[in-house]
């Protein structure tokens, strides 16, 4: 229990003895008023016209400017709070956000892997390993343009790793997957270990592709299925109305550029675009 | 964790609004309950053919005291006359008949919820009798024993399975709340001036953001219906208030049960301790009477606190006391609004799902709407066309329905409630030390306010017609 805490808790426990004492001793009573703390409503109070039902301060001020004072403070303040409220929500992540799984389970490390999009067309890959996840590995690089080599466990070469952009190993011999790890991390040269993300200096992610859209979702080598779900949850959001909306403003982005010169109002006009989707 | 499972089962359902939402959702059900006992009791009053009215214990003694007044001070015996015994059986079948109804309608089961509320509707008969006791009755709401003998039976016994259709809190609340805006008068809202307005309206909302930032920033809630419900009760006034902003929020059960429980044991102190220190110090009566006002939290306490300084004191405590009673359906209006535009589109934003229009207004807590409403038409058509008079006898009629409610409401928050769960909301006494900064920042703002107000250095000071 931190010193807080415990002082609250002091705190309370004196109220409450002290409240209870003046309970029992009757303080605060005054003879012929038969309430007190227990009614908390006006007409909780017996008799309660004798207080409430008076005329008060008689004043000239006509009703209307009372309800308009009213209204205008409300209003305001409610401005004020929605603010605060934007405020308190840019200077720390999330004020509704309820602790989340991360932080509960401390086997799963934070996400710390930079996500980019890598656009080397004529790069060189090598993947290492002869099972189906390697050939498959293999056809998913060719298909972004990658030139790729494949090779035996037993034929690799920790030397020729640093003429590659990016080596997978995927081969179910753990030491052996170590040695290529470490050779491509001494040849700064990037590495996928298939099924150890311990080993990786990248990873894979669930990839959805649709016009001119690639989204890629990862888990940060934590859990690839759920970033599975998690990518077939957003491929509804793609529609062909969001592609024909954005090829539309691609091509005429010359136009865009030329009536909104300032990028924020441009940016603005665009976003409204998009918000029958 | 318990959050997150809450979270999951209020995720309303996108959808467009449907006439049948009238009668089958609790919101709409919850304000023609109301509805129905406000027209049934105005009738009544207002042609004088027949009193229909809520029960009420008369108030009894362990002891003889000398403050409680010897007419009133009864024995058990006495309390339980024949008047009594009719209007418990009017309550009972007033409130049987539209409860069953509602949840006939909502496609539940009809008669085992009537046995089940009959069977609490003993139970909180039994509270109401407890704190009508002279002693308790005066420094306890009912809140307190519905909250304790619930809270006794469901974890010393355990609550019976056939009593659980029974335990709808928030149908309860729901009506109860409709049936109190029927109380408050708007037009009341002139009593004390520009005064009144600026100590009352002035300071609660500035301190209810105050607690709002206290709470979520540096406190670090994450609870957010819980910071707002203490802040409402601190600021505007008590129990009431926390029923209506815990409502408004959808907060917790639990929630609810702090922002009372902190409510009940510092306005002891500040009902005893706030006259004492303003007769020691040697303060103005009025501007003591006002701070009273602005800043305990139950209306009883404030009269009586002010009264201790004298009449001017008590008259101007109870004045600016029942501008913010008028508060609290605003208060509700506003944490309805931010919490179904701002909060939770936000948790749904977090969890990846975008909140529209239609969920919006799904999630929006309609009984608020009823409450508004029935303060409108008891301020804006019943008071101008019958009368005050008039308007009062009404009011008198409804109040023991709409107490009838939140004492059936609490009673069942203690029996759902373990206390296992209870404790481990507490959170290192974060609601506590929220309610203790909040209450010191109103004491010091309403001061500063009715200082500036009343002192006569900056305005003229008011005179007051009884």
């Amino acid at each position: 229990m931190t010193r807080t805490a415990k002082l609250t808790y002091a705190i309370l426990a004196v109220a409450t003895a002290v409240a209870a004492g003046l309970m029992l001793g009757q303080y605060g009573m005054i003879p012929g008023f038969d309430f007190g703390c227990g009614q908390y409503y006006y007409t909780d109070i017996p008799n309660w016209e004798r207080y409430f039902s008076v005329r008060g301060i008689v004043d000239s001020c006509p009703r209307w400017v009372y309800y308009v004072l009213f209204a205008a403070w409300g209003v305001l303040m409610y401005k004020l709070w929605t603010w605060l409220d934007r405020y308190a929500s840019t200077t720390k992540p999330s004020p509704y956000r309820e602790p989340s799984s991360a932080a509960a389970s401390p086997s799963i490390s934070p996400p710390t892997a930079f996500p980019i999009f890598l656009a080397l067309r004529t790069a060189r890959a090598l993947v290492v390993g002869t099972g189906r996840v390697a050939t498959h590995k293999a056809e998913t690089l060719r298909a972004y343009g990658f030139a790729v080599d494949l090779c035996e466990p037993a034929t690799f070469d920790a030397t020729t790793v640093a003429t590659y952009t990016l080596v997978i190993a995927a081969t179910s011999d753990v030491p052996f997957n170590r040695r290529v790890s470490e050779a491509c991390r001494a040849a700064r040269v990037l590495v996928n270990v298939v099924d150890d993300p311990e080993l990786c200096s990248f990873y894979f992610s669930a990839v959805e592709r649709k016009g001119p859209f690639t989204v890629a979702v990862s888990s940060n080598g934590t859990c690839p299925v759920a970033a599975q779900v998690l990518r077939d949850r957003i491929r509804p959001l793609l529609t062909d109305d969001l592609i024909a909306t954005t090829e539309r403003l691609a091509r005429d982005r010359a136009d865009w550029k030329k009536n909104y010169p300032d990028s924020k109002s441009r940016a603005a006009a665009m976003h409204k675009e998009f918000a029958h989707l | 964790m318990t959050d997150t499972t809450r979270q999951k089962d209020e995720v309303v359902v996108a959808g467009t609004f449907k006439f049948s939402d009238l009668w089958r959702k609790e919101d709409w059900l919850s304000i023609w309950i109301a509805f129905v006992v406000i027209a049934i009791a105005a009738v009544g009053a207002l042609s004088g053919a027949f009193d229909f009215s809520g029960a009420k214990f008369a108030s009894w003694g362990f002891s003889a005291s000398e403050f409680v007044d010897p007419a009133k001070a009864k024995g058990v015996a006495a309390v339980f006359t024949g008047t009594l015994w009719t209007k418990l059986a009017v309550t009972l079948g007033a409130f049987g008949l539209l409860f069953t109804l509602a949840n006939k309608l909502e496609g539940r089961k009809a008669l085992r919820f009537l046995v089940a509320f009959a069977a609490l509707f003993v139970l909180v008969g039994v509270v109401r009798f407890l704190s009508a006791e002279a002693t308790f009755h005066r420094y306890l709401e009912y809140a307190f024993w519905a909250l304790l003998l619930g809270l006794v039976i469901s974890n010393v016994t355990k609550t019976p399975e056939w009593l659980k259709p029974a335990l709808r809190t928030e149908l309860y609340i729901k009506t109860g709340l409709v049936l109190l805006g029927a109380q408050v008068l708007f037009s009341n809202i002139q009593k004390f001036g520009l005064y009144g307005l600026g100590i009352a309206w002035g300071v609660t909302p500035v301190v209810i953001l105050f607690m709002w930032w206290f709470g979520v920033k540096v406190l670090k809630i994450t609870n957010n219906p819980l910071v707002i419900t203490v802040a409402a009760a601190t600021s505007v006034c008590g129990t009431s208030a926390a029923i209506a902003a815990a409502a408004a929020a959808r907060a917790k059960k639990t929630d609810l049960a702090f922002a009372v429980g902190s409510s009940l044991i510092f306005t002891v102190l500040m009902m005893v301790g706030l006259p004492f220190f303003v007769k020691a110090v040697g303060i103005d009566p009025m501007i003591g009477g006002a701070w009273i006002g602005g800043t305990v939290d139950s209306t009883g306490a404030v009269v009586l606190a002010g009264q201790a300084l004298g009449d001017v004191g008590g008259q101007v405590a109870a004045l600016v006391k029942m501008i913010q009673n008028i508060l609290i359906g605003f208060v509700a209006l506003g944490i309805a609004i931010f919490f179904t535009t701002k909060v939770d589109p936000q948790r749904s934003a977090d969890e990846g799902r975008k909140v529209g229009v239609c969920e919006i207004w799904q999630r929006f807590p309609k009984f608020i709407l009823g409450f508004i409403a029935a303060s409108m038409i008891f301020s804006f058509v019943m008071q101008p066309v019958y009368g005050v008079d008039a308007t009062n006898d009404v009011i008198k009629h409804l109040k023991e329905f709409q107490n009838w409610a939140f004492a059936l409401a609490f009673t069942s928050i203690g029996l759902e409630t373990n206390f296992k769960e209870l404790c481990s909301q507490v959170q290192g006494g974060k609601p506590f030390q929220l309610y203790i900064v909040g209450q010191v920042f109103n004491l010091i703002l309403t001061f500063a306010v009715v200082w500036v107000l009343l002192s006569g250095k900056f305005f003229p000071i008011p005179t007051i017609a009884a």
